[in-house]
C-alpha cells in the first residue's frame, strides 16, 4: 500500500461515520486442486495434469443494515475457471415487511437445489463442491424479486419463497436467455431434519450450434424436426425434492431433481444422489460417501421421417441422430471423501470421484481443497 | 511402562484434574431487568437466529466451547458453518462476538434485550442468571 492511500485510509478510519451505515465485510474461499486418474477421460473438467484453477474461487460479501428493515447485500465471486474475472452473484436490497416476511429485490441466487443457497460456501458442507453431475445448471443467480416467509408450525420451522426474474448467461461458448423465471420453494426444518421441495419454470432461448441443421430441416417437408433442434421460447419445468438429516454426528442426504425442456433436443433430465457422512473426534474429522446418477433423454420426432427415400435426407437424418446420441446418456457416479477441520475458520478436504464422460468412458478424479470463511 | 496400582492412581488423579478443569460452570445471563424465564432450548433458538426476542452475544473466552456444545449441541466449527450458511444467503447475521467474560457482563448489564454467557465465577449483581450449565 503506498503512502497517500495509507494516509487516506487512516483518515477515513478515524472519521466518525455519521451519515453512512456500517458496512460489514465477510467472505469465503475454496482453493482446490485436482487431477483425472485416466489420461484420456475428462471428469468434472479435470484432465490428467494437476489443475488448481478449475475449482478455486474467492468471494467477498458486503452487507449493510440500513435500519428500519432495509438492508443491502453485495457478493462478488472470482473463479479460477473464469480467469479470476469477478462477477456479481448477489446484489440485492432486502426489506423486512414484518418479522418473518422479507422481500428481496435485485440479483440473487435461485435456490433450485438443497444446497443452492450456499453452493459456494464449502465450509458449510462436507464435499469440496456439490456433485456437478446432479447440480449441473449452468446458471445459479437471477435478476428479479423474491418474497420470503418464515414461520413456525409447532416445533417445525417453515420457509416459503417465491421468485420471479430473468437471466442471461453463456455456457460452452453459446448464449442463453431465460425469461419469466418463476420458482417456488418450500422447506421445513424439524429438529435435525430438513425437508425441501422446489419448482422452477422459465422460458428458454439459446443456440446450441445446431443452426445449420435447423435451417436444413426447414427446407424439407419435415420442418417439425428443425423445431425440436431450435431452442426458442421453450418451456422448462424443473422439480426438486430433497431430504437431509444432520445430527452433527451422522449426516444423510437424498435429492431427486427431474427437469425437462418440452419437445426439444435438450430433453428430460432425471438426476439423483444419496450421500452419507460420519464425524469423528468431536467433529474434527468427517468421512463421507455419495452415489448418484445424471440421466438425460433428448426428445426428437426424427422417427416420423422415412429413411431411404432420398440420399440428402438420409444424410440429414444421420447428422441429426449424431447430435441426439450425444445428449442421450446415463452417467452413474460415486465419490468418497474426507473433511478435516484443522483450523477454527478453515477445513481441509480430499475427495475421489469415479464417473463417466458422456461417451461412456469410465474414469476418476482426485481432488484436494482448503476451504475457509472469513 | 508397568501398570501397577500406583501408576493407575496417578493416571486417575491426572484425569480427574483434567475432568475438573473442563467442568468450570457456565452461566447464561440476561439484563437484571429481564423478568421472563428461558430454558436451554429457547436460548438455543436465540443463538441460532430462530428467535429474535433477545440479542445474543458470543464470546471468545473459555466458556464458549462448553456453551456451544451443551446449549447448541454443536462444536465450534459446526456453529461457524451454521452461521456461514445463513449469513451468505441473507438469512441473518451471526451473534456479535465479544472478547471475554467482563465484556459480556458489561454489555448485558447495559442493554435490556441482551443475552450472553460467562464463566459462573465471573457473575456479579449487575446481571441476572437464567441457568448454569
Amino acid at each position: 500500500m503506498n503512502k497517500p492511500i495509507l494516509a487516506a485510509a487512516t483518515a477515513l478510519a478515524t472519521l466518525p461515520f455519521s451519515v453512512s451505515a456500517d458496512i460489514n465485510f465477510s467472505g469465503f474461499a475454496t482453493i482446490a486442486g485436482g487431477m483425472a486418474t485416466d489420461s484420456d477421460v475428462v471428469i468434472r473438467n479435470y484432465e490428467d495434469n494437476f489443475d488448481f484453477k478449475e475449482g478455486s474461487f474467492f468471494a467477498l460479501q458486503a452487507y449493510s443494515d440500513l435500519t428500519e428493515g432495509l438492508s443491502a447485500t453485495v457478493q462478488i465471486r472470482a473463479r479460477g475457471r473464469d480467469d479470476w474475472e469477478p462477477e456479481f452473484t448477489w446484489a440485492y436490497l432486502a426489506y423486512e415487511v414484518k418479522p418473518g416476511w422479507r422481500v428481496q429485490m435485485g440479483r440473487q441466487r435461485i435456490p433450485m437445489y438443497l444446497y443452492s443457497d450456499y453452493l459456494d460456501v464449502s465450509y458449510a458442507y462436507h464435499w469440496i463442491a456439490p456433485p456437478t453431475e446432479v447440480y449441473r445448471a449452468p446458471f445459479d443467480s437471477i435478476d428479479g424479486i423474491s418474497t420470503i416467509h418464515d414461520f413456525s408450525l409447532g416445533n417445525a420451522d417453515v420457509n416459503l419463497r417465491l421468485y420471479y426474474g430473468k437471466e442471461d448467461f453463456e455456457s460452452g461458448g453459446f448464449a442463453f436467455e431465460l425469461d419469466d423465471i418463476v420458482s417456488a420453494v418450500a422447506s421445513v426444518n424439524y429438529g435435525w431434519w430438513t425437508f425441501r421441495t422446489s419448482y422452477l419454470y422459465f422460458n428458454f432461448s439459446g443456440t446450441l450450434g445446431l443452426e445449420p441443421l435447423v435451417e436444413a430441416w426447414y427446407q424439407t417437408p419435415f420442418p417439425f424436426v428443425g423445431d425440436d433442434l431450435n431452442i426458442e421460447d421453450d418451456a422448462h419445468h424443473g422439480f426438486e425434492v430433497g431430504i437431509r438429516y444432520d445430527d452433527q454426528d451422522w449426516l444423510f442426504i437424498a435429492e431427486y431433481i427431474p427437469s425437462k425442456i418440452d419437445h426439444t433436443i435438450i430433453g428430460d433430465y432425471g438426476s439423483w444422489m444419496v450421500s452419507a457422512g460420519k464425524r469423528f473426534a468431536d467433529g474434527k474429522y468427517m468421512v463421507h460417501a455419495t452415489v448418484g446418477e445424471e440421466t438425460n433423454q433428448p426428445y426428437s420426432s426424427l422417427d416420423q421421417v422415412p429413411y431411404g427415400l432420398d440420399p440428402g435426407l438420409d444424410a440429414l437424418i444421420d447428422a441429426t441422430q449424431g447430435a441426439l446420441d450425444g445428449r442421450d446418456y446415463d452417467i452413474p457416479f460415486y465419490s468418497v471423501g474426507l473433511r478435516y477441520d484443522f483450523h477454527p475458520s478453515a477445513a481441509f478436504k480430499a475427495e475421489y470421484t469415479h464417473s463417466e464422460d458422456p461417451s461412456g468412458q469410465k474414469g476418476g478424479v482426485f481432488q484436494l481443497a482448503v476451504v475457509t470463511v472469513f | 511402562m508397568k501398570f501397577n496400582v500406583k501408576t493407575w492412581s496417578i493416571l486417575v488423579c491426572i484425569l480427574s484434574v483434567f475432568a475438573f478443569s473442563s467442568q468450570a460452570e457456565v452461566a447464561v445471563v440476561v439484563n437484571s431487568g429481564f423478568s421472563g424465564s428461558l430454558d436451554k432450548d429457547a436460548v438455543a433458538q436465540i443463538y441460532l437466529g430462530k428467535n429474535k426476542s433477545l440479542t445474543p452475544y458470543m464470546q471468545k473466552g473459555s466458556a464458549a466451547g462448553e456453551f456451544v456444545d451443551k446449549v447448541l449441541s454443536r462444536n465450534a466449527s459446526q456453529y461457524k458453518a451454521y452461521w456461514a450458511k445463513l449469513a451468505f444467503t441473507g438469512g441473518g447475521r451471526p451473534p456479535k462476538e465479544l472478547g471475554n467474560d467482563a465484556e459480556v457482563i458489561s454489555t448485558v448489564s447495559g442493554s435490556a434485550d441482551a443475552i450472553g454467557f460467562v464463566d459462573a465465577a465471573a457473575v456479579n449483581d449487575s446481571v441476572k442468571v437464567l441457568f448454569t450449565l
